[in-house]
Order: structure tokens, then C-alpha cells, then sequence
């Protein structure tokens, strides 16, 4: 019996309305799948959205742009802003600014990383171009994005920039105390002095009265380039600067050579060889004198010359006779130098002496008289 | 057949109760056969529809990380793929062929072209081994293996203390394309090793690769046992004073170096301290191999575990990091992907892809 009713419910369990009815069932079931993985799709597909957006939102890249950014459109006054201003010692952001606007002015500017072992920061080089003229770098903030299956991306933000161009040189020149110096057209301060009153070949020999030729010394920075540095003497001349080593320059003298030779030489010689042929009793002290102002240094050094060096030449002879150097003190005083060499015969032994005397000339009445010089 | 018809009536006779009719039998019989075929039926639809949706879902990710808003996104996707070797083709399916290749242009590898300094590196010696570690100041062991972690990956870094004790391992000599490689494991112990890792370049066509060929320079135990060729320019070897070398030598330059042991594959990573300048990511995230050298000889042998949920895989510029962190002064990618296996002591310390265990390869760095 119980068999039976088991087959029974068995048997009447594939009924057509029981199929039917299953058909609809898993028909309602898969409609719920088909909505279950459509929702899920629509889910994944926003979760993986929002993973990207945040993946790319946090790339270092955008960073790297921005920074670029200023050096490609030339924001000049935004670099500055991330710049060591205190390497700029004499100039201003103005001056900064279009310093780096005429250096790349219709260059094509150029970025590239490269390589540093800090990897909390990334380092690029801008180019001018292809030539370095800056470089940028961006470091890590500290925070982190968390972009899903992307894993965890640091962020990064603004650096800092060097701009290779700015290469603080200290310059140093000497010039007469008087004159003045003007670097990139503006005149310099006499704050900037490092020391004056310095003496030289003329300290001391000059008439008295006149003021001593002494010399000063400016030193200054400059960071953009290189300056354009003029000195200008008291009458407005300019003052032709030498540099005697890496960024110092000097203007010891103003050399007049073209302008006093021809009207001096010719004295100078006389009095050189005179001076010469003194020393070998060929010339009296008192035709020596004439030359020399009363007084002066020269005359008594003439005066106490009591003993010849050498004696009497038979003969006598110049050569290799010049004068140069010649350095305008003032209107009536000046300096020059003259060589030659003094050939003798003594008792028939030639003898030939080199001369290099320096000469300061003053100008006495109408005549024009050595002052005082020096055998060099 | 009739003999059939009279056994299904008896059958049928002897399951349906008898107060049912042979017509009521035979309908039930069909409906039941309906019922059962309709099971099947609907348990096949469910599976495709599952499979589909995998599939599309699969699509639908793949354009959306290619043709979506993240171009760094889809960089790295079209690099993980393209360093695979069976699934190059799938960016293509998205992707105009400039398109990728502009993406493999934006993300790579500047290598220096320095040579390698070799006064940088200081082996420390013989008897100073139970000295302090640099980067961790605990006293140095011969081998130490440390776990490492990151946002995509999980790895293993095996510091030798002694750069003497590693070379590089082949699977037979002379090399035969028709023969298979073998394992890490049976390179080190044809060699008498204790631990190593995967090596250099091998010829690998679509991923079918039975490793039985390298590519690129191979030295051994001081023997060139094969000659650069075009493909892997960039060679990792140590010279006779085991101080590690990594860059694109000829075959004069490798002799004038010395080379002891070396591979082929690169890119370098460190060289003379200095990281290589990575742009964008310089690589997709895969499974990775690389060795390095620190400054006092001390041999870095690095696995990254990849293309599983738990290790996405590291870049490039991951393993950079990595062996700047650990004090590298030079180091060098490695062959990765399947390839990538660690051992020690028998047993692998990565987790392979390979359900049947670590890939065939030709070369093997082992450690004695």
C-alpha cells in the first residue's frame, strides 16, 4: 500500500501543469539572473571606472606637466616663485624673468627625466634647445591613493627649480679712486668698495700738491649671465678694462702714448741720454740740472750723485732709443718710461748698459721739467 | 523494435500504477522525459549564460581600461600583456597598431651606457662574513631570504653573502633546440647548488618555448658556451673577482671584462649606483626575476610573484625601488613570467604559475 501511494506521488509528480509551471519558475529565475549579472556588471563597471579615474587623477605625470608647463609657455614669474631667490644678490625677479626671456626667446624649450638614486623625488632636466638651461624636480606629498586593483599610487607635488643659468659670480675691479663703474648700465654704489686708496707707481713721486694717483677696488655678484661692466675716468673717458684673471679686471692706467709722445719725446730722450752720459762725466751735472725742476726729487738726486760709477768714455753711442707708457697725472704733470741702451768706449774696452728709467714731468712756467725718476 | 516496444510496456506496466491507462502512461512518460531533457536544459543555459557573462564582463573591462579614462590605465595593461608571451594579441583586438605602440613607447626603460665601475663594489672578505649586514645592521648570513611586499606584488629577495658562490647553471651543453630544458630545481641540483633562480633569455615562440635554447650571450664557469646575437643585447655576469657586471657588451668587451658566469636579457636597473630613468611606468605589472650586487659584494637575487589575485605583478620601476632599498649598486631584470621560480633547499619559495611546477629553461643562477 505504501508502495503504491509512493509510486503514485512519484508518477504524478511529471504532470503537464507541473512542467509548465517549472518552465515559468526557472524562466522568473533566469530573468533574475540575467538582472543579477547586469547589476553586477554595472556595478564592476563603475567600481573599475572609479579605480581608473583614481589611477590616473594620482599620476605623477600631471604633475611633471604642470611643472613643465611654466618652463615650455614661459611663465617666468611662476619659476621664480620656486627658484633660491637668495643666489640673486643684484638682481630683482624683473631682472630674473626677462633674463630667462631673452635667453630662450624663439628656442624650443624641452623636458626629460633623469635619473636619481632619492626615490622620493624625481628629477628632470629643461632644455633650450637641446641645451640644459634648468631642472625641475617633484617629490612625493607623503599621501597615497588607494585605486583598488591598481594598488596603492603615491602622490606627488611641486619640487623645486634650479635654473642653471643663475651662477652667482663674484667680479672684482680695480680702477683710479676717482672713476666710476657702471654694470649693465646703472652705476655702481661706492658701497660696493672692498678696499681704496690703493698706491701705485706714481705714490710718491708725483709734484706736491697734485693728488696722489691711488686706485680702489669693487667687488660685486652678479647671477644672470654675464654684466656688461664700463668705467668712466672724471672727464667721461671710458676706462679700457683688462682682466688679469678669471672675473677680476683692472684699469691701473690710462695710457696716452698717441697724444703725449710727439710732444714730449723728443725732451725725454735729451734728458735720458744726458742723465747717461753724466754718469760717465761725458755730461755736467749743472747741463743735467737744467732739465730738472728746482728742488725737485730729481735735481737732488743729480746733486748728491758725487761719485761716477764709471769713468770717462771715449766714446759713446745710443741704441734702441724709445719712449712709452705715457700716463697723464693732470694737465701739466705726466709720467713716461724710456729705454735704450748706453754703448761706451773706455780705454778701448766697449761697454754697452741698458737704461729703463721712468720719468715724472712737470710742467714748471712754460717749460716742461723732470720732476723725479727711476731707474727700473 | 518490437521486441523494444514490448520492454518499454512492460516497463511502463510495471512503474505506473495500474489504475492509469496505457494513453495516461504514455503521456506522463513523455512529460517526464520532457521534465528531465528540460533539467538539462536549463542547467546548460545557466552555465553558457554564466560563461557569457564572464566573457563579456572580460570584454567589457578590457575596453574599458583600453579605451577608458586612464591612459596610464590602459598603458599598463597594454605592457603586461605584451611582455606575455601567449597574450600579445590581445591589445590589438582594441587597439589601432599605433596605438600600442605608442603606449610601449611612452612607458620604458632608458638604460646608461656607463660601463661598470668596478671600484664601487668592495667584496668583503672570506673571513669577515659574520660581519653586520648594511641594511639591516644584524650579523650577515650566507643566505638570508626576506618576504617583500607592495601595492600589486609579494616577492622573495635572497641575499648571498659570498658573490663566489653564484654562477650560472645550464641545462646541458652543447645546447639542443629539440631537447627540453629543466626545471630550477634540476639545474641546482645537477650543479650541486642549494638555492637559485630562473636566468636569461630563451627562445620562446608564442609561449611554447620547450627552453632547451638560450638566447643572447651565456658564459659559464668561465666558458662562453654562446655568442651574443641581436635579440638580448644587454648581458648580467660576474667578472673573476665576482663583481658583477651589467650592460651591452660585445663579445671582445665581455673577454676583456673577464666574465665568469653571465646571461642575457635586461633591462639593467642600477648601474654604478644610479637607477635607470624609467618613464612612465617603464613596464606592465608580471611576474618578475632580477639579480644585483651591492656595494660589499653581496649578491641580490629577486622573485616576484605575478598574474595571481593575490600579486598582480611589479613594474619596472618596482624592482628599481626594490633594489635601492636593498642597497643595489647595480642590478639587472631577469627573464620573468612563467619563468620566474626561487629555490632553496629543495623546495620553491615562490608561488609558480605552472600547476605542474616551475617552467623548463635553459639557464639557471644557482647558488653552491
Amino acid at each position: 500500500m505504501a508502495n503504491k501511494t509512493k509510486k503514485n506521488r512519484l508518477y504524478r509528480r511529471y504532470t503537464r501543469g507541473k512542467l509548465i509551471f517549472r518552465n515559468i519558475r526557472f524562466a522568473l529565475f533566469y530573468l533574475i539572473l540575467l538582472a543579477a549579472i547586469g547589476f553586477g556588471m554595472y556595478k564592476l563597471y563603475i567600481y573599475i571606472d572609479e579605480c581608473l579615474v583614481a589611477y590616473e587623477k594620482a599620476q605623477s605625470s600631471y604633475v611633471v606637466e604642470d611643472m613643465a608647463s611654466m618652463f615650455i609657455e614661459r611663465r617666468y614669474d611662476e619659476v621664480y616663485d620656486y627658484e633660491d631667490a637668495s643666489k640673486l644678490v643684484m638682481e630683482s625677479r624683473e631682472d630674473y624673468v626677462d633674463y630667462l626671456n631673452k635667453l630662450t626667446d624663439g628656442t624650443y624649450i624641452a623636458y626629460k627625466e633623469v635619473g636619481t638614486r632619492n626615490q622620493d623625488e624625481r628629477k628632470f632636466s629643461v632644455t633650450s634647445n637641446g641645451k640644459s638651461f634648468a631642472s625641475f624636480t617633484i617629490k612625493k606629498s607623503g599621501e597615497i591613493v588607494d585605486c583598488g586593483l591598481l594598488g596603492e599610487v603615491p602622490l606627488y607635488e611641486f619640487g623645486s627649480v634650479t635654473t642653471d643659468v643663475i651662477q652667482p659670480i663674484t667680479y672684482q675691479v680695480t680702477i683710479p679712486d676717482d672713476a666710476k663703474l657702471y654694470v649693465n648700465g646703472e652705476e655702481l654704489p661706492r658701497e660696493n668698495i672692498v678696499k681704496e686708496g690703493i698706491e701705485t707707481f706714481a705714490s710718491g713721486h708725483l709734484p706736491e700738491g697734485y693728488p696722489s694717483y691711488t686706485l680702489c677696488t669693487y667687488r660685486f655678484t652678479i647671477a644672470l649671465g654675464v654684466p656688461q661692466i664700463e668705467a668712466y675716468d672724471v672727464k667721461g673717458h671710458t676706462l679700457s678694462l683688462t682682466e688679469t684673471s678669471q672675473d677680476v679686471f683692472e684699469h691701473i692706467f690710462t695710457y696716452m702714448d698717441e697724444d703725449l709722445k710727439p710732444a714730449h719725446e723728443a725732451f725725454i730722450i735729451d734728458v735720458g741720454q744726458k742723465i747717461c752720459m753724466f754718469m760717465t762725466e761725458n755730461c755736467s751735472k749743472y747741463t743735467v740740472l737744467k732739465s730738472m725742476k728746482d728742488g725737485s726729487k730729481a735735481a737732488n738726486a743729480i746733486n748728491e750723485t758725487d761719485a761716477h760709477w764709471l769713468t770717462e768714455a771715449q766714446e759713446y753711442s745710443f741704441r734702441n732709443v724709445r719712449t712709452e707708457n705715457y700716463v697723464q697725472y693732470s694737465d701739466s704733470v705726466f709720467s713716461c718710461e724710456l729705454y735704450l741702451d748706453f754703448d761706451t768706449v773706455t780705454r778701448k774696452v766697449e761697454n754697452s748698459y741698458p737704461y729703463h728709467i721712468r720719468f715724472f714731468v712737470e710742467k714748471v712756467g712754460n717749460e716742461w721739467k723732470v720732476y723725479d725718476f727711476i731707474y727700473i | 523494435m518490437a521486441k523494444n516496444k514490448k520492454s518499454n510496456a512492460k516497463k511502463m506496466k510495471a512503474k505506473a500504477p495500474a489504475h492509469y491507462s496505457l494513453e495516461e502512461q504514455k503521456t506522463m512518460s513523455r512529460i517526464r522525459r520532457k521534465w528531465h531533457f528540460g533539467t538539462i536544459r536549463h542547467f546548460f543555459l545557466v552555465v553558457f549564460t554564466l560563461i557569457l557573462s564572464v566573457a563579456l564582463a572580460l570584454l567589457m573591462l578590457s575596453y574599458q581600461i583600453f579605451v577608458g579614462p586612464s591612459r596610464a590605465g590602459s598603458d599598463l595593461l597594454i605592457q603586461t600583456l605584451m611582455e606575455s608571451s601567449a597574450m600579445k594579441f590581445y591589445p590589438y583586438l582594441f587597439l589601432r597598431d599605433e596605438q600600442v605602440e605608442a603606449a610601449l613607447e611612452r612607458n620604458r626603460v632608458i638604460t646608461s651606457d656607463e660601463a661598470t665601475d668596478v671600484s664601487l663594489i668592495t667584496i668583503r672578505s672570506r673571513n669577515s662574513m659574520t660581519d653586520l649586514d648594511q641594511t639591516t645592521e644584524e650579523p650577515l648570513k650566507d643566505i638570508e631570504i626576506r618576504e617583500i611586499h607592495g601595492s600589486t606584488y609579494k616577492g622573495y629577495m635572497m641575499i648571498v653573502a659570498d658573490p663566489s658562490r653564484v654562477s650560472v647553471g645550464v641545462c646541458r651543453y652543447p645546447f639542443n633546440n629539440d631537447l627540453p630544458g629543466l626545471r630550477v630545481d634540476e639545474i641546482i641540483n645537477n650543479y650541486g647548488g642549494i638555492a637559485g633562480i630562473n636566468g636569461g633569455a630563451f627562445s620562446d615562440s608564442s609561449g611554447r618555448g620547450n627552453g632547451g635554447q638560450p638566447l643572447g650571450m651565456v658564459y659559464s664557469d668561465g666558458q662562453q658556451l654562446r655568442r651574443p646575437d641581436g635579440a638580448y643585447k644587454t648581458v648580467v655576469g660576474f667578472d673573476q673577482n665576482d663583481i658583477l657586471h651589467v650592460g651591452e657588451f660585445t663579445e671582445a668587451q665581455a673577454k676583456e671584462i673577464g666574465l665568469r658566469d653571465a646571461v642575457a636579457f635586461g633591462p639593467a636597473l642600477v648601474v654604478n649606483g644610479q637607477p635607470s630613468v624609467v618613464s612612465g611606468k617603464g613596464s606592465g605589472l608580471n611576474p618578475r626575476s632580477a639579480i644585483g650586487q651591492r656595494a660589499d659584494g653581496a649578491v641580490l637575487l629577486l622573485c616576484i610573484d605575478g598574474r595571481q589575485a593575490n600579486s598582480l605583478g611589479a613594474s619596472y620601476e618596482d624592482l628599481i625601488e626594490i633594489m635601492l632599498e636593498f642597497g643595489a649598486v647595480n642590478a639587472c631584470n631577469l627573464d620573468g613570467g612563467s619563468s620566474t621560480a626561487m629555490f632553496y633547499q629543495g623546495e620553491q619559495i615562490n608561488d609558480g604559475l605552472a600547476i605542474t611546477g616551475s617552467r623548463a629553461l635553459p639557464t639557471a643562477w644557482i647558488v653552491k
